[in-house]
């Protein structure tokens, strides 16, 4: 399983998590997953879902979605799931107990191209399952 | 303009265009919005409630990327986001943003029985003057496009103003200032309409979206707010945009004929009666019959 990481048009890296417009645009954070992924799974969208990498462990619940495909790869059938990494240690969803405190860039691998610098939160292998 | 609003023509050190530039009272306004740039942000949704001055609210998560499932009487205004696959298995993720139309020929002011709760201005705004609300809710039976929401506290219906206030002193809406991308477009209806055709155009054209439209529908007479949409043949996949919205057959017989026919029988009646009394003159009480000597 690919994973992936990236931001959402509603928030501003981990600061807006405090604003209340914000919060109320995107609650919480989640899960993309591959419809096929999630029937084959039996996963449901809004279930509980945890995704382990070699570095950490991240819970937030599933978005159930046909923009993410799966993909062919060696003949192979490799999916891919997206996580936007806006949930945290601390805001107002987080404060009030009702997301848990689970930071996406635990999951990712600290590995930066050497010529540029660009960190490698792209593409990582992680398990999902239901949690 | 000699009496109108001061409109503002330059403003220093601003970025990007004068803001509510080239609008005017007297024109036909018209919002633009061209959902095939919108990237569904939401911050014409925030601009839109703090200019109102409405509250943020708490949401659930819904599995969408959608605020909430529908509009309410303090949320004038929501981005609907629908996946769709077509025949050829191709996706496309459709926003679009869901806010009144403000059509020209408004099914909610022909429903509305109430004195002065619904006006339209010269610019084309429907507004609601919450004041003379009976809260009645047939604005909401007349909407094509359920878009006014009641509040059940106060009694009183609400929906987006087209910002009547803020164009009313020369500016435009606060979603359209807020818009990062540049999908949302103000000014007057012809040169809105001239924009959208060209975008649809240039859609034609060069992308694949050669089913490309304006969205301004005919049977409400028109809107003052107009889509560029990628499919103008299904306009109902963004998220319930009707084909051919028309103001409710009911409220066009209720408004139309069966008003002329309800005042016609009440005339006929007053008449019919006057006749009468003059005919027959006033009707006389007979005294009863009294039968045999009271005890």
């Amino acid at each position: 399983m690919v994973c992936t990481t990236y931001r959402l048009t509603e928030h501003y890296h981990y600061w807006t998590k405090n604003n209340p417009m914000n919060v109320q645009l995107v609650p919480e954070m989640f899960v993309e997953i591959p419809v096929e992924l999630a029937s084959e799974m039996g996963i449901q969208g809004g279930d509980r879902v945890k995704v382990t990498s070699a570095r950490a462990t991240y819970t937030a619940k599933a978005m159930v979605t046909r923009r993410i495909r799966p993909m062919t790869i060696d003949g192979k059938k490799v999916y891919q799931i997206g996580l936007p990494i806006h949930q945290g240690f601390r805001g107002i969803q987080e404060d009030a107990g009702r997301v848990p405190r689970s930071i996406a860039n635990l999951l990712s691998p600290t590995v930066t191209d050497p010529n540029a610098y660009t960190p490698e939160f792209k593409g990582f292998l992680v398990k999902i399952e239901k949690a | 303009m000699a009496n109108g609003p001061l409109e503002i023509k330059a403003i220093s050190g601003h970025a990007g265009p004068v803001a509510g530039r080239n609008t005017s009272r007297t024109y036909d306004v018209c919002k633009l919005i061209d959902v095939t740039t919108c990237i569904g942000c939401k911050a014409c949704e925030v601009a839109c409630l703090e200019w109102n001055g409405y509250p943020f609210r708490e949401t659930v998560f819904d599995n969408t990327y959608q605020t909430m499932p529908d509009l309410a009487w303090n949320y004038y205004n929501l981005i609907r986001f629908n996946e769709h696959v077509d025949n050829d298995g191709n996706l496309s993720w459709l926003m679009r943003k869901d806010q009144c139309m403000h059509c020209a020929d408004p099914g909610c002011l022909r429903a509305c029985p109430a004195d002065g709760a619904i006006v339209q201005y010269s610019n084309g705004i429907v507004d609601f003057q919450q004041e003379n609300c009976i809260g009645c809710q047939y604005c909401v039976s007349g909407c094509p496009f359920n878009i006014p929401k009641f509040n059940r506290e106060t009694k009183k219906v609400h929906k987006c103003t087209l910002c009547s206030d803020r164009v009313g002193a020369g500016l435009e809406p606060a979603c359209i200032k807020a818009c990062p991308t540049g999908c949302l477009h103000f000014g007057s209806k012809e040169d809105m309409q001239d924009l959208a055709q060209t975008r649809v155009q240039q859609l034609r054209e060069h992308t694949s979206h050669t089913n490309a439209g304006v969205y301004d529908p005919a049977g409400v007479g028109g809107t003052h707010v107009i889509y560029v949409l990628h499919d103008i043949e299904h306009p109902e996949l963004y998220g319930g945009l009707p084909k051919n919205p028309t103001v409710p057959w009911m409220v066009r017989v209720w408004k139309g004929p069966l008003k002329w026919i309800g005042n016609l029988a009440m005339g006929l009646g007053i008449i019919g009666v006057a006749t009468h009394y003059i005919r027959y003159g006033p009707k006389k009480v007979e005294e009863p019959e009294t039968k045999g000597e009271p005890k």
